[in-house]
């Protein structure tokens, strides 16, 4: 842990301010993965109170998310940090808004999930449910990657996030096909549709999450990286 | 060995020879000259004898020199000797003992630096052994601590965590490749558990709730206990996997407002239809006709399901004797379709039948084989709309023979395969009833297959429809044993609730 590996040689302060920061993220990342957990735990059984808590839940992380960038800019303007600190700090900034955007779409998919209530006789694919257990997966895992600081948990990460895009394409088009057959039925498929596409972004912020560590650690930035190399290779 | 510099100490030998420890070459060198030099006076004195004495005075001189050259060297081998001595005594392997020489001469040295050597080599030992018990103690308590099925976490002050085991790991759902002196906040994220952790280690009361982990959906029960002390070192979290318990628990629940609700809807109707006909004279006669008719058929539906409920309950409690025998496969479906067939083509199901290349005979009773299968052709047909296929096929494989029950109907979705042979559950509440059954013909099925050493399993994707897979011991390929069989497998099952 970067904090405490060079402990001895910054400001005390700057230790303690550095901790507590980290500190309030991973308590900021255990909440919103609850709350992603829970909204997709209504996709199979949706409940109208648990919505309502969600998105109640969805305004204490927005504070949550002020008061860490807040906090991150204080610490910017006090100490002035360098190198790997200033890395932190950047990063833990980045991930508090990554993970609050995270927190927006458990609230959301929670909605879609009672709005599928309405209509039961349209059964939520299997495939959605395996895809919603993988983008979660992929959240938790770019945050232990954060915590390890381990930059090859970080690229396994953004390398499944293709897998999570196939599957959403899969399960739009199946979606398409069904609204063709059964034009009666729009209102619910699209209560479907908006669902996959908003587990298919919380892949994305976990993958954004893990280049974000890769670049703590490594002090690279990833992001876009691919897009780049295509368009030299043209 | 700070000998040298100390003030010169003279020590009396008991033979009374004089040793001087820390007198140098010089000193002596110089005493000597002085003896030599109130010699050579003495001799000048003595004139008569002349040169002589002169010659005298130089051999005196002489002699002091090779004397004090002779303590000198002496004194020295005798400072090595003692330094190796006292060293010897630092290393436990030299066990070197004193030189006789030695020991004369610093005898009254030797004996309480001796004492002390002896004592320190004790204290040593005894450091050393109680070191090697605690190491012992200390492996003891890992191995005690990683081998209860209870997870524990000792976590200091600073919520650094200072003992974790393996159950722990697990239960806690904890990935970190680090977990010792790491923040617990770290290690694992899970907000129930810090907040009480903190609020114990600020309170120090006691904090016991339980827990379900968001990811591996278990339910654990976390007791946080305060370590002794003022102020407070640390914490102790104990953890249980409950999920099992809640499990059974929520099966129980779910099975009483299941067989509540089963039983009440048709005595409602029942209660509803012959209320209205006691009150309502003037009902025609068609109405009344259609009325009591319904009275039948719900009381039927009642019936059904208290003869299912005893019939499972007489499986599980083994009161009845199966005549546990060879069945040939082919026959009993033949006869299992050919009952379902009109049923079918009311609803225009296409029933096949697919027969394995070589004959099939199975070890069970023919009339709960019977059971089996009907049960599981009447869900097909039930479950798959008009223009449907349902398709029975049975073959070998290894020591088992395979039935198989594939219909094109809904599917199952995945997460509720599992609890279809959950007595009284309903893949969708509110229709499934609506198509009639007991809700209990599964449990039947998954308890007969288990009684006869066998097993049942789905297969299902959403839309596609599903395969029932019945597995059933070859005939002849296992004795009449599987009775015994059956009653380890029906002890598993015991602990659900009726």
């Amino acid at each position: 842990m970067v904090t405490i590996a060079t402990k001895d040689i910054m400001p005390q302060h700057l230790s303690r301010d550095l901790r507590k920061l980290h500190r309030d993220l991973l308590a900021m990342s255990s909440r919103v993965e609850d709350m992603i957990h829970q909204a997709v735990d209504q996709l199979g059984d949706p409940n109208f109170d648990q919505a309502v808590q969600i998105a109640k839940l969805d305004d204490a992380i927005d504070e949550l998310d002020v008061q860490i960038e807040d906090d991150c800019l204080k610490v910017l303007a006090l100490n002035q940090p360098a190198g790997v600190d200033l890395r932190r700090i950047t990063t833990v900034m980045k991930i508090s808004g990554e993970l609050e955007r995270v927190a927006d779409i458990a609230a959301n998919i929670a909605q879609r999930a009672c709005g599928l209530a309405e209509s039961p006789e349209i059964p939520i694919p299997d495939r959605l449910k395996e895809m919603a257990h993988d983008a979660v997966d992929m959240l938790h895992r770019a945050i232990d990657a954060y915590v390890d600081l381990d930059p090859m948990k970080a690229m396994q990460v953004c390398a499944d996030d293709d897998s999570i895009d196939d599957m959403n394409r899969e399960i739009i088009d199946q979606l398409i096909a069904d609204m063709h057959r059964t034009p009666d039925r729009i209102e619910p498929l699209l209560h479907l549709f908006s669902a996959s596409r908003q587990i298919e972004r919380v892949a994305d912020h976990a993958t954004n999450i893990a280049e974000d560590v890769v670049y703590l650690v490594e002090g690279t930035i990833i992001r876009h990286g691919r897009h780049f190399a295509q368009k030299q290779a043209n | 060995m700070k000998i040298g510099k100390s003030r010169p100490v003279i020590l009396w030998h008991k033979h009374g020879s004089l040793m001087l420890r820390d007198v140098t070459f010089w000193k002596v060198f110089v005493s000597s000259i002085g003896i030599a030099g109130l010699a050579a006076l003495i001799s000048f004195q003595w004139d008569n004898i002349g040169d002589s004495a002169v010659l005298f005075g130089i051999l005196l001189l002489a002699a002091a020199t090779l004397q004090s050259w002779w303590m000198h060297k002496r004194m020295r081998d005798l400072l090595a000797a003692l330094r190796t001595t006292v060293a010897a005594w630092d290393d436990p392997l030299l066990t070197q003992p004193v030189s006789p020489r030695l020991a004369s001469e610093f005898q009254e040295l030797l004996q309480p630096l001796h004492l002390a050597g002896g004592r320190l080599k004790r204290q040593t030992k005894c450091v050393e052994r109680l070191a090697e018990e605690h190491a012992q103690r200390s492996e003891l308590l890992q191995a005690v601590l990683a081998t209860v099925v209870e997870g524990v976490i000792v976590v200091d002050s600073d919520e650094q965590v200072l003992f974790a085991n393996e159950t722990a790991q697990k239960l806690l759902d904890v990935n970190a490749r680090e977990v010792l002196n790491r923040p617990l906040w770290e290690v694992t994220r899970s907000t129930p558990i810090h907040e009480a952790v903190q609020s114990v280690l600020m309170s120090e009361e006691d904090v016991l709730e339980e827990v379900v982990m968001p990811r591996s959906k278990s339910v654990v029960s976390l007791t946080v206990t305060a370590l002794p002390h003022d102020p407070v070192p640390g914490a102790v979290l104990v953890l249980r996997d409950m999920t099992a318990l809640r499990k059974l628990e929520s099966m129980r629940r779910d099975f009483v407002t299941n067989v509540s609700h089963e039983l009440k809807t048709p005595l409602t109707s029942i209660q509803a239809y012959a209320d209205t006909l006691l009150n309502d004279p003037e009902t025609d006669r068609e109405q009344e006709e259609y009325f009591l008719s319904r009275i039948v058929s719900e009381s039927e539906r009642l019936h059904h399901i208290i003869l299912d409920l005893i019939r499972l309950g007489r499986i599980e409690s083994q009161a009845d004797d199966y005549e546990v025998q060879e069945v040939a496969v082919g026959a009993v479906v033949s006869a299992c379709l050919e009952d379902h067939r009109a049923v079918a083509e009311g609803k225009s199901i296409h029933l096949q039948s697919v027969p394995s290349a070589e004959p099939l005979s199975v070890l069970a009773d023919a009339d709960e084989l019977r059971t089996i299968l009907d049960n599981l052709v009447d869900n097909a047909i039930k479950y798959t709309d008009s223009d449907g296929h349902v398709l029975v096929r049975w073959q070998h494989s290894d020591d088992m023979g395979i039935i198989e029950v594939q219909d094109d109907g809904a599917g199952i979705p995945l997460d509720r395969q599992p609890r279809v042979f959950e007595r009284f559950y309903r893949v969708d509440k509110a229709r499934d009833r609506e198509r009639g059954g007991t809700g209990l013909g599964l449990s039947i099925v998954k308890h007969l297959c288990q009684m006869f050493g066998g097993s049942v399993e789905v297969d299902s994707e959403m839309g596609q429809g599903s395969t029932f897979r019945v597995r059933l011991p070859l005939a002849g390929t296992q004795g009449p044993e599987t009775a015994s069989d059956s009653s380890s497998a029906l002890a598993e099952f015991s602990t659900v609730p009726l």
